[in-house]
């Protein structure tokens, strides 16, 4: 079952020294993850811009899909997978 | 380590690719990039300018192509099946459908592990637009042939580049080569073969996991390039070895979501065959921000808008020139799920490497100097210099009278120049041309610096004496030249192409082609497509588009800006659709979803105010649109459908449950991330922006208008060749700055109208009046054609007849052939904008003195009175007061015109200065302001020999103007399109010198127009000429007849009698292929009857219907009214029975024919009205003539009257015949007014532009109050208030506005310059 979340919360992502996201905080819980797939988005320039980095990303608990908005540099939870 | 870019897309690949090459190389060099391949799709079109422009700049390039497959690859090599050729594509019908030679369909090829894509339905804008090639259009890549890239190793691989490009040509048709498998396996030597792309067949196999299929692949083509070059597969594939590889598995990472896998299957596959891997980035545009235009360059590409490209576009914006540490970082980073892989990480590492090690391996000299020549056959015993000193011998004992040794020692110093660079064959080439034109009676003479030789000469190459024009040869050849010198050869525009096909038959078809000739983007152009691919209604982007006077697409911007409508207009966005809705309704273009509400607001109207209710070509969507004044394409956020003008329903930011998708948000725009970016920019300031990027881009190929190459080795073994639009013609897909960079020879067949002209007046003095003329021997000083050219009554003539030409002849007043030769150099943007023309102009006139710098210039420049004009001087001052060698002061003449890199400016600044001081003991500060002004001339300098041979053409043509004048009209009507006029112009100018003009008559006219025997001044007229007297000359110091003693002197008695009959070809719609038919009726005998007419012209009735209207009956004896009633029913019945052409008329019932009710004649008014709505001008009158008598009440001044008048407020009133906006002119416009009497210039300066812009663009007949200034004999008149003339004629009981004159917008609309 999947969960796109209507407002891509935001969440605190944290990376390592190389840059590389190993875990995200969202609604006070921590989640190691690693990341199983990611790709750029970027789109609708002539609109209304959208420049994201997603991630795919496996931890204990959840199958995530997140992002990075690379206009203001913000992490989101898109979907969730259970 | 190091990276080399081995797969980028310039602008060359028509539309997939947002840079040119030298943003290109100038990015590759500041990422510290090795070398940089260019790989177009299917074409070496930009391959020579950007080897040469990275040579230049330090980069080392690769030459290569990225080809389109035709079929699949076959594993099993035995069983390859050349596919069965479908015939080439006839005509340019069928419109949709897949056009034969086009990508098979992809189901059938790529069956093998691969699912059937369907073929996305083609949706078609209905605006017409040319396809820039064959129709691809909303065809996306991934369902066309699979993606090959081919690199040339060295001189024999771009050989096999060349030969398979062509014949890939050759074997499609225009725009669509076919590459099949079979034709690449032949052509495989000295080429390396990248994988491709994410559509090349490997890449396609392994995504949708069909392993095997994407081994056999590679191993197919590795065995056909050969994996390595050392013996094959068993050696592995590491780096090192990749140079000599001769297929290579290309590794591109764009983040997109299936990459990663992808990089990691490529590297496995790599190391499983031990085939070497190279990292590339599909580059498609220079700068990250590139990807706006290229995705706007898609959408054009598929005749879509942005919003509805879908997945036609590219799904990344990654490719761009990436350095190598972007590309470093991508896979196999720790988040990529082959990290687990080291194989990957080493393939991809590896790659990089590999990348600048087969660029340095790929390594092409594109010189072909040593193939120049395709041997030129002399009789035995003779070399090809014995024949050629031979020849310009008894050339110069022909030439000369007699022969002195100054002619003599010119022509031994040439002759050794010719010898030792080795040119002999070239000039025999050329003799050998004209030979062939002489013996056929085809007009043709040399032009350009060719005229500065002897040589040429006296091989009647050109008819330029060097020597009376002191003309310097180093000018044409030197031996420090490296390229190669240019003769253009003009011959008469109609039979151009019997030398072009006589070059073909003596050279062969293998070793002659035709340059191409590259279209770039014009401001229009650009506009339009720019402006439809951003989504704006379709209507308003015609109207921006008419809106533009320049033809720049930089300056597309400026010029819009000018037009303070538009800016305005854009910055309401969304105003008002409904404010007009009733406008809209009125229109059709009502509004469907009726949810719009009134805005409240005024309408803007885009384009200015003033009388703007739609000109030529303005349709009633457009209007509408603009009196509705919908800026862009959205209101209140749901976009405006292009094409009908209904809004569309918003747009869903939800999925099928209603949440939100949260693709394109509310609220202010975010900044883009990159610098160059258009985010955040307003829809209009977008579309002006993009215009400008656009500037220069390619669009397609067309014939060079007389380029042609001659090689030694085949041509198809130096450069590719593709189809020409025109059937069986092969084009050569460099242009002819390429041809001259690869060191090939080119000849310039030139097509010149005037030269047609002057043949035909010839052959017509000759028949009509018995009269042999030899203009060759025509005398230099005849002082009556001097005086006509100082009067400026040079409508027609040759190169002189511009408006500038005609304001400034009366100052620089000409009165030898030398004082010609400045005119014709003086008068361009260059010299203009160089301030030359007024220092000339004063001292010509007396107004100042003729000074130098210092006596040494004095011989040099005493023909242009001290002032810099021609590039020989340039030279000269060179060599004789700077002490340059001859070939050292072509080089100077150059690098000043050029403005290279400044290291290079400052040395030959030193070397200039120096030697002024020491050779000529110069003041150094005079050295230095020789210096500047040299330099500042050399930008816009013209070559003396070029204008020497143009001013010979036009002091012939003004001999002919001047005593034959009914020929001349007739040599230059027939001879249309050319100069700078239109017909209606030249009929005008003639009847004012009192020819008689006589209407198109079927049973007078020919096709051609012809002279007819009029009788001579004071004879009474013949009967049935269609006029009822003789045109009275004019009487203004603007038209100059012949004294009756110079008449004697120089012209046939018999000249006087003849007038000019217009012929059948002026009505429009009555085209070449009628001819014949029309030329055998008239000689049949006369006709009687419109029955008669139509039976045996066979002309389709619209046509009939212009004749009629056109006055063409009349001489059938019955009223036009009558004609027009009857030739419906006459028509009819002619095609009712033989086609179904007859379809939507009444059905033919055979009755008898009924008779014309009693209508009434038709007045003058209308006559006039239709004669230029037919054919653009009446052999009676002029229209203002109509307007006189109301003219008169306005106070208005006849033209002819001007120069009487005095200086100060006049009001004139006339036909616009040309409409100039000079970009030198910092925008002023020019407008050359015609009334029965004569022409006038009016100026309008920017501001006055401004102001009456939308009625000068919308209407031709004008009534103008200003400021009448002249200047010596020349007549100006500044424009204040400018008004529609009818309009203002009807004030004062004028006449109604002739209903052709409609049509007159036509006139008006005409631009030049």
């Amino acid at each position: 079952m999947t969960r796109l979340l209507r407002e891509h919360p935001l969440i605190d992502a944290e990376l390592d020294p190389a840059g590389r996201l190993v875990a995200f905080r969202w609604a006070g819980r921590r989640e190691a993850v690693e990341v199983c797939n990611r790709w750029r988005v970027d789109e609708a320039w002539w609109r209304q811009p959208i420049a994201r980095d997603y991630f795919k990303v496996v931890g204990a608990r959840w199958l995530a899909l997140v992002y990075l908005d690379r206009l203001d540099g913000s992490w989101h939870l898109e979907r969730v997978y259970d | 380590m190091a990276y080399a870019e081995l797969h980028c897309h310039t602008n060359f690949s028509f539309l997939d690719g947002a840079s040119a090459v030298d943003e290109l190389v100038e990015r590759a060099l500041a990422l510290g990039l090795t070398g940089l391949a260019v790989t177009d799709h299917g074409g070496l079109y930009g391959v020579v300018r950007f080897a040469s422009t990275a040579r230049e700049a330090g980069l080392h390039p690769v030459i290569g192509v990225e080809i389109e497959l035709l079929d699949a690859f076959a594993p099993d090599l035995d069983r390859i099946v050349i596919p069965a050729r479908r015939p080439a594509r006839r005509g340019a019908g069928r419109p949709t459908g897949r056009p034969a030679g086009a990508a098979p369909d992809p189901s059938t090829t790529l069956s093998e592990g691969l699912p059937a894509r369907p073929r996305p339905e083609r949706t078609r804008l209905p605006g017409r637009r040319e396809p820039i090639k064959e129709d691809f259009r909303g065809i996306a890549e991934g369902s066309r042939g699979p993606h090959l890239v081919l690199l040339a190793r060295d001189a024999t691989g771009y050989r096999s580049l060349c030969r398979l490009i062509s014949r890939a040509n050759l074997a499609g048709t225009k725009g669509a080569p076919r590459f099949s498998q079979a034709l690449l396996a032949d052509h495989v030597e000295g080429l390396i073969a990248l994988s491709g792309c994410r559509d090349g067949e490997l890449a396609r196999r392994l995504r949708v996991g069909d392993r095997d299929g994407a081994r056999q692949v590679a191993e197919g083509y590795a065995a056909i390039f050969g994996g390595l070059a050392n013996g094959g597969r068993d050696v592995a594939g590491t780096a090192g070895t990749a140079a000599r590889a001769g297929f290579i598995l290309e590794l591109q990472h764009h983040l997109l979501p299936e990459d990663d896998w992808l990089v990691a299957e490529t590297a496995r596959l790599a190391e499983e065959l031990g085939l070497p891997t190279v990292v590339t980035n599909d580059v498609h545009y220079a700068l990250p921000e590139g990807r706006e235009l290229h995705d706007v360059v898609t959408a054009i590409r598929h005749g879509r808008t942005l919003e509805t490209l879908a997945d036609l576009r590219r799904p990344d914006g990654e490719s761009y020139l990436k350095p190598e540490a972007e590309l470093l970082a991508l896979p196999p980073g720790d988040q990529a799920p082959g990290n687990d892989d080291p194989r990957t990480a080493r393939a991809w590492t590896e790659g990089l490497a590999n990348s600048s090690e087969i660029a340095a391996a790929c390594s092409v000299d594109l010189g072909f100097e040593r193939y120049r020549f395709p041997g030129f056959s002399v009789p035995v015993g003779e070399t090809p210099f014995s024949q050629l000193a031979e020849l310009c011998h008894q050339g110069a004992r022909k030439r000369y009278h007699p022969l002195t040794p100054a002619v003599l020692n010119q022509l031994t110093h040439e002759l050794a120049v010719i010898e030792r660079t080795g040119l002999a064959e070239f000039f025999l080439i050329c003799w050998d041309l004209m030979r062939f034109a002489r013996e056929k009676r085809i007009p043709a003479q040399g032009r350009g610096s060719a005229a500065d030789s002897i040589v040429a000469y006296v091989l009647g190459i050109t008819r330029v004496d060097p020597i009376r024009h002191n003309l310097l040869f180093e000018r044409f050849i030197n031996e420090g030249r490296t390229t190669y010198p240019d003769v253009d050869i003009d011959f008469s525009s109609k039979r151009r192409e019997e030398v072009i096909q006589y070059v073909y038959e003596t050279y062969g078809p293998e070793h002659t082609g035709m340059v191409c000739n590259i279209v770039t983007y014009r401001a229009r152009s650009v506009v339009r497509e720019v402006g439809v691919a951003l989504g704006f209604p379709r209507p308003l982007v015609d109207r921006v588009a008419k809106a533009l006077e320049t033809y720049d697409s930089v300056m597309v911007r400026r010029d819009l800006e000018a037009d303070g409508g538009f800016a305005e207009f854009f910055q309401r966005p969304g105003n008002p659709v409904s404010a007009v809705a009733p406008v809209a309704e009125r229109h059709g273009l009502a509004d469907r979803m009726g949810q719009l509400r009134l805005a409240g607001k005024p309408a803007l109207r885009a384009g200015g105010s003033g009388d703007d209710k739609g000109g030529p070509g303005d349709s009633a969507a457009s209007v509408a649109w603009l009196e509705s004044g919908r800026g862009t394409g959205h209101v209140d956020g749901r976009a405006i459908d292009p094409e009908s003008g209904v809004l569309l329903p918003p747009e869903r930011r939800t999925d099928k449950l209603g949440r939100p998708n949260h693709w394109g948000g509310e609220g202010p725009v975010a900044a883009s991330p990159h610098a160059g970016s258009t985010v955040g920019l307003s829809d209009w300031e977008r579309w002006l922006e993009f215009c400008a990027r656009m500037d220069g881009f390619p669009r397609h190929l067309s014939i060079h208008s007389g380029g042609m190459l001659i090689t030694a080795a085949p041509l198809i073994d130096i450069a590719p060749l593709e189809r020409a639009t025109m059937p069986g013609r092969v084009v050569v897909q460099y242009d002819k700055r390429d041809v001259e960079t690869i060191k090939l020879i080119k000849l310039d067949l030139l097509g010149l109208g005037m030269l047609a002209a002057i043949d035909e007046t010839v052959q017509l003095i000759e028949h009509d009046c018995a009269a042999c003329l030899d203009l060759d021997r025509l005398p230099e000083d005849i002082t009556e054609v001097f005086g006509m050219l100082q009067a400026a009554d040079t409508v027609g003539v040759f190169q002189v007849e511009s408006r500038a030409q005609m304001q400034t002849l009366p100052k620089s007043r000409p009165n030898c052939l030398d004082d010609l030769v400045v005119e014709v150099a003086i008068i361009r943007p260059g010299p203009i904008q160089g301030n030359a023309v007024h220092p000339y102009l004063r001292r010509k006139q007396g107004l100042e003195p003729v000074t130098y710098l210092h006596p040494s210039l004095a011989p040099i420049l005493s023909d242009s009175l001290g002032v810099i004009l021609y590039q020989e001087q340039v030279m000269r001052i060179a060599i004789d007061v700077a002490g340059f060698s001859a070939g050292d002061s072509d080089g100077f003449r150059r690098a000043m015109g050029t403005w290279r890199s400044s290291r290079e400016m400052e040395k030959l600044h030193a070397h200039f200065v120096d030697g002024c001081v020491a050779i000529q003991g110069l003041p150094r500060d005079d050295a230095e302001e020789l210096f500047r002004r040299v330099a500042g001339f050399a930008s816009f300098g013209f070559a003396k020999s070029h204008a020497a041979a143009f001013a010979r053409t036009a002091y012939e043509s003004s001999f002919l103007k001047l005593f034959y004048p009914a020929q001349f009209l007739v040599g230059l009507v027939n001879a249309q399109p050319m100069g700078f006029y239109p017909v209606e112009v030249l009929v005008n100018d003639a009847k004012r010198h009192g020819v008689a003009v006589l209407p198109v008559d079927i049973n007078a006219s020919s096709f051609r127009t012809t002279t007819e025997w009029v009788g001579r001044p004071g004879e009474p007229l013949p009967a049935g000429l269609g006029i009822d007297r003789r045109p009275e000359p004019v009487r203004s110091p603007a038209c100059v007849l012949p004294s009756p003693a110079g008449r004697e002197r120089w012209s046939a008695e018999s000249a006087v009698g003849w007038g000019v009959r217009l012929g059948l070809g002026l009505v429009k719609g009555i085209a070449e292929e009628h001819a014949e038919l029309v030329d055998t009726e008239l000689a049949r005998g006369p006709y009687t009857s419109l029955g008669d007419v139509v039976e045996r012209t066979d002309l389709p009735e619209e046509t009939l219907e212009r004749l009629v209207r056109a006055g063409a009956l009349d001489s059938i004896g019955r009223p036009r009214r009558e004609l027009l009633w009857q030739l419906r029913e006459v028509a009819s019945r002619r095609t009712a029975g033989t086609s179904g052409r007859a379809a939507g008329r009444p059905i033919d019932l055979h009755l008898p024919p009924t008779d014309a009710p009693g209508l009434p004649a038709i007045g003058e008014t209308e006559r006039l009205g239709d004669a230029y709505a037919v054919l653009s001008l009446d052999a009676r009158q002029q229209v203002i003539g109509l307007f006189r008598g109301a003219l008169d009440r306005l106070g208005a001044v006849p033209n002819a009257m001007l120069n009487e008048h005095p200086q100060g407020r006049v009001r004139i009133g006339g036909l616009v015949v040309t409409r100039q906006h000079p970009m030198t002119a910092k925008g002023t416009v020019f407008l050359a007014l015609e009334d029965e009497t004569g022409m006038v210039n009016v100026t309008l300066w920017p501001d006055a532009w401004a102001r009456m812009r939308g009625v000068v663009r919308r209407h031709a007949l004008l009534l103008v109050d200003g400021q009448l200034q002249r200047e010596g004999d020349v007549v100006n008149v500044i424009a204040r208030e400018i008004r529609p003339l009818p309009e203002a004629a009807a004030g004062v009981g004028g006449p109604v506005r002739p209903p052709g004159v409609r049509q007159l917008g036509y006139a008006g609309g005409r631009r030049t310059g």
